[in-house]
Order: C-alpha cells, then sequence, then structure tokens
C-alpha cells in the first residue's frame, strides 16, 4: 500500500499526476521541488524502504532512451532501453536494482510524452533497421501499469512509429490492459520466469509461477508476441531438474511453436552492486554461494556458471527453437 | 563490542518540561557521565537536553550519538512542542505530528525524513524558525530545532531510523504566551503513547539492520591477523556469507595452519565456498527424503 506521494512542484498540475493520484486517494500528497530530495539520499536504506516504499512523481529532464549494454537483445542490430520507472512492487532478492540505488521508493517520471518523442527520433535515425525498445530494464513493464496507464500511453504511440519495436518485461498478471486491446506484432509482451521453489524463495511479492503461466497464456492466445525469459539462471544443486521441469510447465501452459524469443542469463552483478547486495541482505544464502568477479561483473565460480547455463541451454533448446533462442550475453 | 540484537536510540529534546515526561515513562536516571548536556539513560536509550534553538539541537544529537556504540543502527527521535498553523479545529492543542518535512526558515534547507513505516499519528510539514513564531501564517508546525537534529543526526545514523515528533502547545487562537511550563510538561505526556509506538516499529527496523553477529565475528578473527582494509573488507563479506549459511565460525585449524592474514581470507573463502554448494546439497537430499516437492 502507497501511503505518501512525494509529487515535485513542476508537474503537481501534470493531468498524469492528477490520474494517478485519483488513483490512490488515500495516500498523503507532500511537495517537493526535485525527486533527488527523497531518492537517493546518503544513509538511506533500501532494505527498509523496501518494507513500505513511497512514490515519488517526478519529470525526467534527459536521457529518455539510452543504448542497451552490448549483447543485450533479442535478435535486432539496434537495442535501446528507457526507464518511465525506477525500482519495483516486487522484492527478487536476486535484482540488481537493490545494488544499483540505496533508495526503494518507486520513482515514475510522469512526461511519457518525451519519452515517446525520443523513441520516435532514435527509431527515425534508421530508414531500414528496426529498432528494439526495452521497457523494464529499472522496473516492471507492467506492474504497476494499474496506477500509471503505461501500457495505454505506449502501446498507442508505438503503432504510429514506423521500424520501432517494444519489449514489455514483466512478472505481472496485470494483462487487462493488453486483453481489451487489440495485440500489436511490434510489441513483445516478455515473462520472467523462474521454477517455482525458486520464486518462491526469491521473487518476494511477485505472482506465482503458475500465475504468470496463466497470464502468458491468456496474452498468447489474445495474440500478443510473447517472449520468455529465464533470467536469471539461479544456482542450486538440483537446478538442471529444477529448470527441466520449468521448461515443461512452460510448454504446456503455452503454445511454443508461436514463442516471439526466448532468453537465458546468469545471475551476475556489477561488484558494486553485490557488494551492497550482501551489506543490505548478509543472511541472503543465495548470495552465500560461490562467486567470482571478473572485469568487475560478479557471478557464479566458473565451474558452476557453465554447468548451470549449458545444461539449461541444452535442455532449453529440447522445447524451443533455436531460431527464438537469444542467450543474454550482456554485462 | 556490541551484542547482537542490542539497541540503542537517543531522544533529543529542548526543554526539561519536555523530558521529564519522557524520563518517566522510559524509566531513565540521569547519567552524571554527561558533559555538556543534561543527559538521562537506561541501558541503550538515551535522552538529552539540548536547550533551545536549532545550533544547540544540533550540537546535542552530534554529542549523543558520538556517546553510541552503534549510531548507524540507532533510533534517533526528536521531541517537542510546536506551534500550528493548521486548523484548529481538525487539529486543537495536544494533537501529535510526526515531520514529512523539516524546513530550515533562515536558511531555506530542507529535509524529508524517510518515512518507511506506518506512522501512528499523521504528518506535516515543520518549520524551524530561530524566533519564536507568532503569526501562525503557513498549514505547518513551527519550532526551533528539528532541522539542527535533524541536519547532525543524518550524519551517524541511518535516514529511516531518524525522526521528528511535534505536538501542538499553541496556534493562533491560544497563542504561545499563553503557555506555561506545566502545560508543556502535559502536553508531550499526552504523546507518549505514539512515541512510544513509534520507537517500537523504529527499534524493529533498526534490528532488521543488525549485523553485528558478523562484526563480532571479523573482530574475533582480527585479534589473530593484521590485515589491511581491503582484506579486512573480504573478510568481512565472508563472515556474513559464513553466517547466512548458518555456521557460527570457521574451524581452528584455518587460522592457526595460516601462514599470513592473506592465507588465512583465502583459505576461509574456499571453505565457505565448499559449505555453500554441501549445505544446498544436504537441504535437497533431506528435501528428497522427506518426499517434499522439489
Amino acid at each position: 500500500m502507497i501511503r505518501f506521494v512525494y509529487v515535485e512542484s513542476e508537474v503537481l498540475d501534470h493531468p498524469r499526476v492528477t490520474s494517478i493520484l485519483s488513483r490512490l486517494p488515500k495516500a498523503e500528497v507532500i511537495e517537493i521541488d526535485r525527486f533527488q530530495e527523497v531518492f537517493n539520499r546518503r544513509a538511506q536504506s533500501f532494505r527498509l524502504q523496501k518494507s513500505q516504499p513511497t512514490l515519488i512523481l517526478a519529470r525526467k529532464h534527459e536521457g529518455f532512451v539510452l543504448p542497451t549494454p552490448e549483447g543485450y537483445g533479442i535478435g535486432g542490430a539496434r537495442n535501446f532501453y528507457f526507464s518511465h520507472m525506477m525500482n519495483c512492487l516486487y522484492d527478487c532478492r536476486y535484482c540488481f536494482l537493490q545494488g544499483m540505488y540505496r533508495s526503494a521508493h518507486l520513482v515514475v517520471f510522469v512526461n511519457f510524452e518525451d519519452y515517446i518523442d525520443e523513441i520516435e527520433a532514435t527509431a527515425a535515425q534508421s530508414t531500414t533497421e528496426p529498432s528494439w525498445f526495452f521497457s523494464g530494464y529499472d522496473c516492471d513493464s507492467l506492474a504497476f501499469d494499474g496506477v500509471t496507464a503505461f501500457a495505454d500511453a505506449f502501446l498507442p504511440a508505438l503503432e504510429r512509429i514506423p521500424r520501432a519495436h517494444l519489449e514489455l518485461r514483466t512478472k505481472s498478471v496485470q494483462v487487462g490492459g493488453l486483453l481489451r486491446r487489440d495485440p500489436h506484432g511490434r510489441c513483445v509482451v516478455a515473462y520472467s520466469l523462474s521454477p517455482e521453489s525458486t520464486a518462491v524463495e526469491l521473487e518476494h511479492g511477485a505472482p506465482s509461477l503458475a500465475r504468470r503461466l496463466e497470464a502468458l497464456s491468456r496474452v498468447q492466445e489474445h495474440g500478443w508476441p510473447i517472449g520468455l525469459r529465464f533470467d536469471p539462471l539461479v544456482f542450486t544443486p538440483d537446478a538442471l531438474d529444477r529448470y527441466r521441469g520449468l521448461f515443461e510447465q512452460v510448454a504446456d501452459a503455452i503454445d511454443v511453436e508461436r514463442v516471439h524469443s526466448v532468453s537465458l542469463g546468469l545471475f551476475r552483478l556489477p561488484q558494486s552492486f553485490y557488494r551492497q547486495l550482501v551489506r543490505q541482505y548478509p543472511e541472503e544464502e543465495l548470495l552465500a554461494r560461490p562467486m567470482q568477479t571478473e572485469n568487475g561483473m560478479t557471478s557464479y565460480r566458473d565451474d558452476l556458471a557453465n554447468e548451470l547455463r549449458d545444461g539449461c541451454e541444452s535442455q532449453l533448446l529440447e522445447v524451443f527453437s533455436k531460431d527464438v533462442y537469444f542467450p543474454c550475453l550482456s554485462s | 563490542m556490541v551484542e547482537a540484537g542490542f539497541l540503542e536510540a537517543l531522544l533529543v529534546v529542548a526543554m526539561h518540561e519536555e523530558a521529564r515526561p519522557l524520563s518517566r515513562h522510559l524509566r531513565l536516571s540521569a547519567d552524571d557521565s554527561a558533559r555538556g548536556f543534561r543527559c538521562f539513560r537506561k541501558d541503550g536509550t538515551h535522552l538529552i537536553v539540548s536547550g533551545p534553538g536549532r545550533e544547540r539541537a544540533g550540537l546535542a544529537t552530534a554529542y549523543g550519538a558520538a556517546r553510541l556504540a552503534r549510531p548507524e543502527r540507532a533510533v534517533f527521535l526528536n521531541v517537542g512542542v510546536a506551534g500550528s498553523g493548521l486548523d484548529p479545529v481538525a487539529y486543537p492543542l495536544g494533537s501529535v505530528f510526526l515531520a514529512h518535512s523539516i524546513s530550515e526558515r533562515l536558511s531555506g534547507r530542507r529535509f524529508f525524513p524517510s518515512l518507511a513505516f506506518a506512522p501512528p499519528v499523521p504528518t506535516a510539514g515543520v518549520v524551524t524558525c530561530d524566533e519564536v513564531e507568532t503569526e501562525y501564517r503557513d498549514a505547518v508546525l513551527f519550532e526551533m530545532e528539528a532541522s539542527g537534529f535533524y541536519s547532525a543526526a543524518r550524519r551517524f545514523g541511518t535516514a529511516e531510523l531518524i525522526h521528528s515528533l511535534k505536538v501542538v502547545s499553541d496556534h493562533a487562537e491560544s497563542p504561545v504566551g499563553e503557555l506555561d511550563a506545566a502545560s508543556i510538561t502535559a502536553y508531550v505526556e499526552g504523546a507518549l503513547s505514539p512515541t512510544q509506538k513509534i520507537l517500537d516499529e523504529l527499534s524493529r527496523q533498526a534490528l532488521e539492520l543488525d549485523d553485528s553477529p558478523a562484526e563480532a565475528l571479523v573482530s574475533r578473527w582480527l585479534v589473530s591477523h593484521r590485515l589491511s582494509k581491503t582484506l579486512q573488507r573480504r573478510l568481512r563479506t565472508v563472515a556474513r556469507r559464513l553466517l547466512a549459511l548458518g555456521v557460527d565460525d570457521c574451524p581452528p585449524e584455518l587460522s592457526t595452519e595460516a601462514e599470513n592474514g592473506r592465507a588465512f581470507v583465502a583459505k576461509l573463502e574456499s571453505y565457505v565456498d565448499e559449505l555453500s554448494v554441501q549445505a544446498l546439497e544436504s537441504r535437497n537430499a533431506q528435501r528428497q527424503d522427506a518426499g517434499a516437492p522439489r
């Protein structure tokens, strides 16, 4: 439950702020000048804030669309990400956001139109190549859609921007908005999936695997291209059994022939983020497993990483076509 | 060395009239070891009387924080009376508020206490003035210490554990000139229940941040090994990993057989790596034996 909403003075009268606040009638509104007065201040505790996150409504001034890290993509040559929101409703213990920010507050940048303008300008930079825009990088694309109406703003815009492709990355089962709308061939609805036991242990507050698969199936039946993101792969000694079970469950729930893309990536974090996570959650067993750091990135020790990645990959390719498989190589 | 679960709180008030009911309620005794400020204490709970004004409040907070064993995990709470520009009918004398913003009138500096819990009282903006406010123009609370307290506490503590609680003692229809010492004490007395609730909630949060078991382990290991800051950081990480696996200490031979500190840290890391895989394997085996779903 959101009890407090901080609103930048500059956007206090913005129609999207009015609309968001109308959906949170019990929340107390506190006016601020800039969101940085509240967000990511020194000595804040991500962990404590996560137990009662507040919402911050702000205007983004620059950097609406950014290139993705190398190796991040699902087949396109031009890949970008944008974050209309920072942080997430869910509390997944492996999430890099815990290491990236000192704040767990949810920040929504309400000037969606500026993002759309920059997406349009970025897509127009190439008259031949499609451009991919990933929205679920610093947040879950749909988890807060009931409040922000993000999809209602971006999906119609996508239709009028040639060669622009959008990925909505989510764990949310709030798909009513997608089901009320005609599907769009250039928008992939991609679900992050983990084996049920891993989800229970680590994905606090996120819908169960069964509910995610049910939502995924309905979205696919409605005609939306769907993506499957097995990222991060989490090591346990029985991980290969867990992931085999997961791939089978997914194959039972959806039409695998009509899957747009599948990707897979190891649990990995910049070393500074990893250290921050250990400081925040010292008791978390996930972080106590054998790790190594190479080129500033911390991930599982090589032997465990190779076994996990290679094993999952070969199991995955028994179920899904290689044509739709995109290993996540990004750092 | 601080024991696990040891909680500390520093309460800062401006006047003896505000201190008295708090001290009684929390069963504090005069702390004769303190200098410069009147202090009260019981176990980890400290109360300091700053005197009026933001500068004194800042100094007292810094002094009090320096006397804590682990200020980064301590609760900091400023309690005091305030004038109110809010609607006196909706919020009469004695109404209690938690500050959601603290503005310093002279400098324009503004702080936003991090509200990571459901407060038992409404929140309000607080304006710290250098002179007693008598006009009550804006819909905020007026007082003289919060900004000094807050800016000092932020240097030592964790933002979510630092708050300011204010009780309405005067407003346009009952101005500050009519306020006497007994009334101030009575207003703070009336705020004891929310004060206690806030202390309880913040203490619960402080416990969540308690990293003292790992610190205790590191301190023990450092008795036998001299390590650089970098190695100490690795040692701290490995201590947290070990405890996360449910193990209290490493086998003594790891320490005694290591030729130097660096070798000790490396041995410890390998030990925890193996232990973490073994722990998972044995847990899985138990699950299979029990026929639990995997």
